[in-house]
């Protein structure tokens, strides 16, 4: 059962990656353009149709083409800021768990400091200060994002560092790097793994926010996120311009929440085989 | 005889989250002969694991000094404390918390070579298979994982791991206490053996006196975190002089026809060590205390040939006599 929902979540996340890819080759329209029959004569969306398979948006676009180019925003941004979010994180909080003292306790006081202020008024803040691009956009969610991970690791690397075959391990005379990559780290890695696939809605989320509040991708780039917030007028008349690119941000962290799972079982020892 | 490891004047505290000090080992110093096993048993709380720790480094004392092979160990720096290590082991009392769930046998036993670069990954490798044998691990278990074996099989990959590198001193810290009796035997069957064909010293750490009478050969007898009675096993079975070793003793069950056997029963609760008795700490459950117990501290010292003991009424008797 698990392997079926993993193997059908990680075809999901072929399909959008391959799109993202091949978005030139595979969109039936320029995403920027406005079409002249692409509103109707009162002006509102066209409905998903022949022409237009998902309809066309509030400035006349064709939605899928939208969506098709859209997924290169939200994956370069979920997978980046997501990836260095996890990353510096782990690398916090293991460190600051790992010291413990005077060191770990300024480590994480830092962290706390980050924590207690607003995250998105630091990221429009951020934003404000570097002329917003993709990679920026990225980084300040990123910078936003590390700090729950930190927090979790840290304790998590507590507990496993006070468990006896650590001691065990160094009482064979193991470095204090051997400890941390062969006896921490593989323990922590379930919990990396499911925070790096709850980060990616989180982050597709974000930079939705951000967008909207202008301070994130500059439309026209189409991204997820921005498809939603700039349609979201049209949400009765139009439903499908909300639902749609919703239900897209949903099935990829769905798919990254059971890939990780099916992910978390396998690197298990005493899981494995277990479903 | 020269002594592998000398331990002299060990105190070790530990600081909680209240003012006071809890003090778990005091005043403790010993030597342990090459060659030979050194037991030292005492109830839960005594302070006999952080001792066994102490030996490794593991843990580390709040003062005095330990010497293996001569060399202080305390003044060793971390770099050259890893080298010595791989002289010195340790074997765990629960085998599932101190192997590594993630590993493979192989992995788990292979891992003090790899820590010290010691041959190729092949020569490694055939002294894993090597020594699997001759604890009696199976060949195809050495791709199982530690959760797959029981309880026994477990203990027998931690004694592999630990005498891979061929250690010269093994600290057995409860190495049987966590498995069944048939299984008991198995397991120091095989450390004796393994002693005797690796020419190994033993520091064995155990509240099972019957375990500590098979195996070692000098016993020391901790009661808060002192040594209160030190001599040779059969010395300390056959006339144990404090009155806490005595108690130990008479607790041991036994099978005999003769002799009507005294039960010395000691009542209440080793004490706390954040609040030491006053005087001998033993004083509160000793069943022949008198009033000086409480106030004087009595010294560790000799009460027979090669047989020491920390008793006020023992001295008063000895000077006595």
């Amino acid at each position: 059962m698990k392997r079926k929902s993993a193997l059908l979540s990680l075809l999901f996340i072929a399909l959008i990656i391959l799109s993202a890819i091949f978005a030139p080759l595979i969109s039936p329209f320029n995403p920027s353009e406005q079409f002249k029959d692409g509103l109707t004569l009162q002006g509102a969306p066209i409905a998903p149709s022949g022409k237009y398979l998902l309809g066309t948006d509030l400035l006349g676009r064709d939605l899928l083409s939208r969506l098709i180019y859209g997924a290169r925003t939200s994956l370069i941004v979920g997978i980046i800021a997501n990836g260095v979010a996890v990353i510096v994180g782990t690398t916090i909080g293991l460190l600051a768990g790992f010291l413990r003292g005077r060191l770990g306790n300024l480590i994480m006081r830092f962290t706390d400091l980050m924590m207690a202020f607003p995250a998105l008024l630091l990221a429009i803040t951020l934003s404000a200060i570097f002329s917003p691009s993709l990679l920026i956009v990225a980084l300040v969610i990123s910078m936003v994002n590390w700090v729950q991970i930190a927090r979790v690791i840290y304790t998590q690397t507590i507990s496993i560092a006070e468990r006896e075959y650590v001691l065990a391990t160094k009482g064979l005379g193991a470095t204090n790097n051997r400890v941390i990559t062969r006896h921490i780290l593989p323990h922590l890695l379930p919990t990396v793994l499911v925070y790096t696939t709850l980060g990616i809605a989180t982050t597709v989320l974000l930079e939705a926010t951000l967008s909207f509040l202008g301070v994130g991708v500059r439309p026209p780039t189409p991204s997820w996120g921005n498809i939603i917030f700039e349609n979201q007028t049209y949400f009765i008349t139009a439903p499908w311009l909300v639902f749609i690119p919703g239900l897209a941000i949903v099935l990829l962290a769905l798919s990254f929440n059971l890939l990780g799972d099916a992910l978390r079982d396998e690197l298990d020892p005493t899981q494995r085989g277990l479903s | 005889m020269t002594s592998i490891l000398k331990l002299s004047n060990i105190r070790k505290e530990f600081t909680g989250t209240s003012k006071k000090p809890i003090i778990a080992i005091d005043h403790v110093s010993l030597s342990v002969e090459r060659g030979k096993t050194l037991g030292i048993v005492g109830e839960s709380g005594s302070g006999k694991s952080t001792l066994g720790r102490i030996m490794l480094r593991l843990a580390e004392p709040t003062s005095g000094t330990i010497e293996f092979n001569g060399e202080d160990l305390l003044a060793r720096n971390p770099r050259e404390m890893r080298a010595i290590r791989s002289k010195i082991q340790m074997i765990f009392q629960d085998p599932m918390a101190s192997l590594d769930p993630r590993m493979t046998v192989r992995e788990l036993v292979r891992e003090p070579l790899d820590i010290h670069k010691i041959g190729t990954v092949e020569e490694r490798n055939r002294a894993v298979e090597e020594i699997a044998k001759s604890v009696g691990i199976a060949q195809d278990a050495l791709e199982k994982y530690p959760h797959e074996f029981s309880g026994g099989q477990r203990q027998r990959i931690s004694i592999a791991r630990a005498v891979i590198n061929r250690p010269e001193l093994i600290v057995a810290d409860e190495p049987v206490s966590a498995l069944d009796v048939s299984i008991q035997a198995q397991i120091l069957n095989l450390l004796r053996s393994l002693k005797e064909e690796l020419n190994l010293t033993f520091v064995f750490i155990s509240h099972d006196l019957s375990v500590v009478r098979y195996f070692a050969d000098e016993v020391a007898v901790m009661y808060l975190g002192n040594i209160v009675e030190y001599a040779p096993t059969e010395e300390i079975f056959s006339n144990p002089k404090h009155p806490y070793t005595q108690a130990l003793i008479s607790a041991v069950p036994h099978i005999s026809t003769d002799a009507k056997r005294e039960r010395i029963i000691l009542t209440g609760d080793i004490p706390s060590p954040t609040d030491l008795p006053s005087g001998c700490h033993f004083h509160t459950r000793c069943p022949i205390a008198k009033d000086i117990c409480s106030t004087e501290t009595p010294k560790f010292e000799q009460v027979a040939p090669s047989h020491l003991a920390s008793c006020l009424l023992l001295a008063s008797k000895g000077t006595k006599a």
